[in-house]
């Protein structure tokens, strides 16, 4: 992928009203230093890799975009362009694996590698993706084998850098383990291995992963889980409350969980937790698309930084 | 105890008897004395036993299931040449499926059995090279009234969600079924769907060119399970308490270690064939590889990964410790396999290698510990016909005057047969089973068929696992026949075209020439109708002494059957979906209430006739069906079954869209209501599309509309005969499973 910058600006000498207007406001505001405004047009656009790029983007420029007559045109073409890369963490026992990469990849359209816990790199990687399953089986306590894995110091790290992280069913597990997020699973309150549609309240919609929902807005995501009842002490959910981490609870709680709480974020606003499917729910045809907003959110939130970085 | 008197000299073997422990007879013994040219040693007679026993030699279900029709342009491979068989759903794509029992285990150890019998039919689907994207079960057990049926019940369900939810396969679909006979022998099967490439089908065949190499990968072999082939084939008893440690334990961790390397591994080009240790466990991995190829396979016991200290040849051989496959590797290249799977933390280790005098031979601590000719254990096992006789029971029943129900409340008969645990809402079941992961699943269990996309294509696969064993008893053949239909039906249902099937033969003692006179005519039925209907058998199972303390179960083929929806666009629900859509019945109804739930409700048993079936009529109904569908007439398609229509109009209102229906009948209620007569389907389409439907499908009787009431109203001649709210019906139906455990036995 490419990113292509092109800005579109009046050749000298051509009236310019929007300009004139627009420095005739600033000089009123005080600004009288501003002698003179001219008024362009700024493109992005993410192109597909292809060896005559700059041959294209002249003609579009000269066909479309601008007016050679009254305009001129410039360009940038920088690697990358708009493509998101996400990691999705392979743990042995991991299943939800290629669920959370097809999301990414396919719903999405985003680029995404499944990286093996082992060999796992997660440098330059713009958000991390922890799959549901059962790490190690399960065994000792869900989540807890995987989270002295290796690969989890290098999760600390990026966390501490801001990237965004999304722990999903057994990737929340593992992030409850590992103290990125505070809290404990227990075992639903039927003991039973459940998996349905779950009716969930978005409760912050100020998140990285949750700006495309409404607050209050009630959506459709399917859980699977047998550990999915969190606990937390009274402290905790206080300081939760208090700073806004609880991002979704359930409408009819299933499991028994702490204050109905479905998923959390951490303090610093990058790490999620969720025992609920999002990825799971990204297409009409799985009976729920309810979950792509998510994943939108993501590429929402790190489109509008990294245009800011730029 | 067996493993006491492995020194047991050979000759002590024959005086003594010792081989009938294992399971084989005076007979079968002579057989083996003459293949061997003499005396077979504890190991040698141990291997004999496990081999010929019914589940791995078919040596008594043979020569019925090559009554099957095999063969269809669809079909890409046929049973018998893998684990499952394989049919193309275009694309260079095919779809591998197989049933497989795991009743004994299950009777004894129910969460342990259950959760290996998903393992193992997991392990067939992935060493053909395909992946697995879809399980359904068919669990059978008595009523739920005692402690003992209700442990068994609760704890089957808790291991097939422990093991499959842990893989990551799907559980999409099934049926649970409860009569008195299955009381003491649970049925539980199991089936299995995986996705493949075509070109990527592995084969279980060593081929020739001796010296390449047999290497074990996964688990380490302990004592588990030892002689479990044996077992299944013997009848339950009080004393089949004490045959626990015949039951293997599972680890679905490791299993989901294997499917990752074992699909990794099919890539590589060192790979010649791979197969899964199930059922007999190295013996019959090992020997039927070996046999097929036509070749012999030479193995050094010394090098087995053992679990335990001081494990006998006869033990490795016998034990049926789960999560363990087969490999045969190009004799040199064996680095590449070890690579591959030390990525997945596993040991791939060369044990043997391939011979080409057509010995299964085995040394241990540097001696020949067995020497056997290996077709006689896989390809030449014996067969035996058995002697076949008409019950008593089925000319009685013959004769009778046909069954009529006599009814005055069809409301509150409507009610009790929602809350007949067959019937009833499955939801406690398959709640506990993960339905969705891989993403693809359009309809879940609770459906006529499950349906699986295909990712990346506009097309679809749809599934179910069938089979009424009431109807089978009654009159084998007739309900052999219904058996494959109703399969057949759900697929029609969904908006699929029936591709093939596969079939989990659970019968009682073969020896009893009553119970081989119901397989034999169960497997003519199950073939007409899959001839008729174009739908051949391509793999099964065969499991006979389902008996408890003498009493067999009833005949139980269990029909799992594929088909393929070519378009996303037809998939089909099986509820109403609007408010003013037509409600159709397509099919004949007549009084027919032999085998019926209506009859177990008020009779506590089952006499009489099966419904009758005519196949013509079946697959006109079915094509007609599919042929609407596929025109986007049909909004909803449900098949009529246990329960009849009554049943059918109130399921397709549980959806919980609020809808009721107005429905018009005529002539005798109890029979409009509740008779199952064969061949029928409820669907709605819009008002619109009235008279395109009426040209395209025949057979039809409207019966009235989709309402906004939240009622189901049904008028008979001038009457209203039931008005009840549909959220009533709909907690009866979903409450009746857990009510019943609740209540004390």
């Amino acid at each position: 992928m490419k990113l292509v910058k092109v800005h579109i600006t009046l050749k000298e000498g051509v009236l310019d009203p929007q300009g004139k207007a627009v420095q005739g406001s600033l000089n009123t505001l005080g600004y009288d230093h501003v002698n003179e405004v001219r008024v362009g047009k700024y493109l992005e656009l993410t192109v597909n890799d292809d060896a005559n790029i700059e041959q294209e983007i002249e003609e579009m420029c000269n066909k479309l975009l601008a007016n050679p007559v009254i305009e001129n045109y410039s360009y940038t073409v920088e690697e990358g362009g708009y493509t998101v890369r996400f990691a999705v963490i392979v743990f042995p026992g991991s299943n939800c694996d290629r669920d959370m990469y097809y999301a990414a990849k396919d719903a999405l359209g985003e680029e995404a590698d499944l990286l093996w816990y082992k060999e796992a790199n997660l440098e330059g990687y713009d958000a991390i993706l922890l799959p549901g399953g059962f790490s190690y089986g399960d065994y000792l306590r869900s989540g807890a084998i995987a989270s002295t894995s290796n690969i989890v110091q290098q999760l600390r790290q990026q966390a501490a850098n801001g990237i965004p992280i999304l722990g999903v069913c057994n990737g929340f597990q593992i992030l409850l383990e590992s103290g990125l997020l505070p809290g404990a699973m227990l075992r639903n309150k039927n003991l039973k291995f459940m998996c349905h549609f779950e009716d969930l309240v978005v409760e912050n919609n100020h998140t990285l992963f949750t700006t495309k929902y409404e607050k209050g807005e009630v959506i459709s995501i399917p859980i699977a889980h047998h550990d999915g009842n969190y606990y937390c002490d009274d402290e905790t959910l206080a300081r939760l409350k208090e700073n806004n981490q609880i991002v979704f609870t359930y409408q009819n709680n299933p499991n028994g969980s702490v204050h109905d709480i479905a998923g959390i974020i951490n303090e610093q606003g990058n790490v999620l937790g969720m025992m609920p499917h999002p990825e799971r729910a990204v297409e009409a045809i799985l009976n729920s698309d309810d979950g792509l907003k998510l994943f939108q959110s993501m590429l929402e939130n790190w489109r509008e930084r990294y245009v800011a970085g730029v | 105890m067996l493993q006491a008197s492995e020194v047991t000299p050979p000759e002590q073997i024959e005086q003594d008897k010792v081989y009938q422990e294992m399971g084989l007879t005076d007979k079968e013994y002579d057989m083996i004395k003459t293949i061997m040219g003499r005396r077979p040693n504890f190991t040698e007679i141990g291997i004999f036993s496990v081999m010929w026993s019914e589940h791995c030699s078919y040596k008594t279900s043979k020569p019925l299931l090559s009554k099957f029709p095999t063969e269809g342009p669809q079909v890409v491979q046929g049973p018998g040449e893998g684990a499952g068989g394989v049919v193309d759903i275009g694309d260079g794509q095919g779809v591998v499926f197989k049933v497989e029992s795991h009743n004994h285990p299950s009777a004894v150890e129910p969460y342990q059995g259950a959760a290996t019998g998903v393992g193992g039919i997991i392990r067939d689907v992935f060493s053909m090279g395909a992946r697995p994207i879809a399980s359904l079960n068919s669990l059978r057990f008595g009523n739920l009234i005692t402690g003992r049926v209700k442990y068994l019940f609760d704890e089957v369900v808790h291991g097939i969600a422990g093991y499959g939810n842990c893989v990551g396969v799907p559980t999409v679909g099934g049926e649970v079924q409860f009569d008195d006979c299955y009381q003491g022998n649970p049925l539980v099967n199991a089936m299995c769907v995986g996705l493949i490439d075509t070109k990527d089908i592995q084969k279980g065949i060593a081929p020739p060119g001796a010296g390449n190499t047999i290497m074990y990968v996964g688990s380490k072999t302990g004592r588990d399970g030892i002689h479990g082939a044996t077992f299944a084939s013997e009848d339950l008893s009080e004393d089949s308490e004490s045959k626990r440690s015949n039951v293997q334990v599972g680890d679905p961790f490791m299993e989901k270690l294997l499917i990752e390397a074992c699909l990794e591994v099919i890539h590589s080009d060192a790979l010649i064939g791979i197969q899964d240790m199930g059922a007999a466990g190295l013996t019959s991995s090992a020997s039927e590889m070996a046999s097929k190829a036509g070749m012999g396979m030479e193995m050094n016991l010394d090098l087995i990964p053992q679990r335990e200290a001081n494990m006998t040849a006869y033990e490795m051989m016998l034990s049926e410790s789960q999560e363990r496959m087969l490999l045969c590797v190009k004799k040199g290249e064996e680095q590449e396999i070890i690579d591959i799977f030390k990525k997945y933390n596993l040991e791939a280790v060369a044990v043997g290698h391939v011979t080409e005098d057509k010995m299964f031979r085995l040394v241990h601590k540097g001696e020949v510990v067995t020497d056997i000719p290996v077709d006689n254990l896989a390809e030449d096992a014996p067969i035996f016909h058995k002697e076949s006789k008409v019950p008593d029971y089925y000319q009685e029943y013959q004769t009778m005057p046909a069954y009529r129900p006599d009814i005055t409340n069809h409301t509150e008969t409507l009610k009790q047969l929602l809350q007949q645990p067959t019937i009833a809402s499955k939801e406690y079941v398959y709640d506990q089973y993960d339905s969705m992961v891989q993403a693809n699943t359009v309809f879940s269990p609770g459906s006529d068929a499950a349906v699986v996309r295909v990712r990346g294509y506009d097309k679809a696969i749809a599934m179910t696992i069938d089979c009424n064993s009431r109807y089978i008893y009654l009159d084998p053949e007739v309900g052999g026949k219904i058996a494959v239909a109703e399969a057949a039906r759900n697929i029609v249902a969904s908006g699929a075209k029936p591709l093939a099937l596969t079939d989990g033969l659970n019968f009682g003692n073969p020896d009893k020439p009553e119970n081989f006179w119901q397989m034999e005519k169960s497997v003519d039925g199950m073939s007409a109708a899959s001839l008729r209907l174009n739908t051949p058998v391509i793999s099964g199972n065969v499991s006979l002494y389902n008996e408890s303390n003498g009493q067999a179960i009833f005949p139980t083929p269990v029909v799992g059957m594929v088909g393929l929806h070519e378009s996303l666009k037809h998939i089909t629900p099986s509820h109403f979906q609007n408010e003013g859509d037509l409600v159709y019945l397509i099919g004949e109804t007549n009084a027919e209430f032999g085998g019926s739930e209506l009859q177990n409700l008020l009779e506590g048993k089952y006499f009489g006739k099966a419904p009758a079936i005519d196949l013509d009529v079946e697959a006109k109904h079915q094509e007609q069906l599919l042929t609407a569908i596929r025109s986007g007439l049909v909004r909803s398609a449900h098949d009529l079954s246990e329960g009849g229509l009554g049943v059918a109009l109130a399921e397709s209102l549980f959806n919980g869209k609020g809808f009721g229906a107005d429905i018009q009948v005529e002539g005798d209620l109890t029979t409009a209501l509740f008779s199952e007569s064969q061949s029928r389907f409820l669907v709605s389409i819009r008002e619109a599309d009235r008279d395109k439907f009426e040209a395209q499908v025949e057979d039809v009787t409207l019966l009235g509309t989709v309402t906004a009431s939240n009622y189901l109203n049904v008028r008979n001649g001038e009457k209203e005969v039931i008005t009840e709210n549909v959220e009533t019906l709909q907690q009866l139906w979903k409450g009746a499973i857990p009510c019943l455990l609740k209540s004390k036995a």
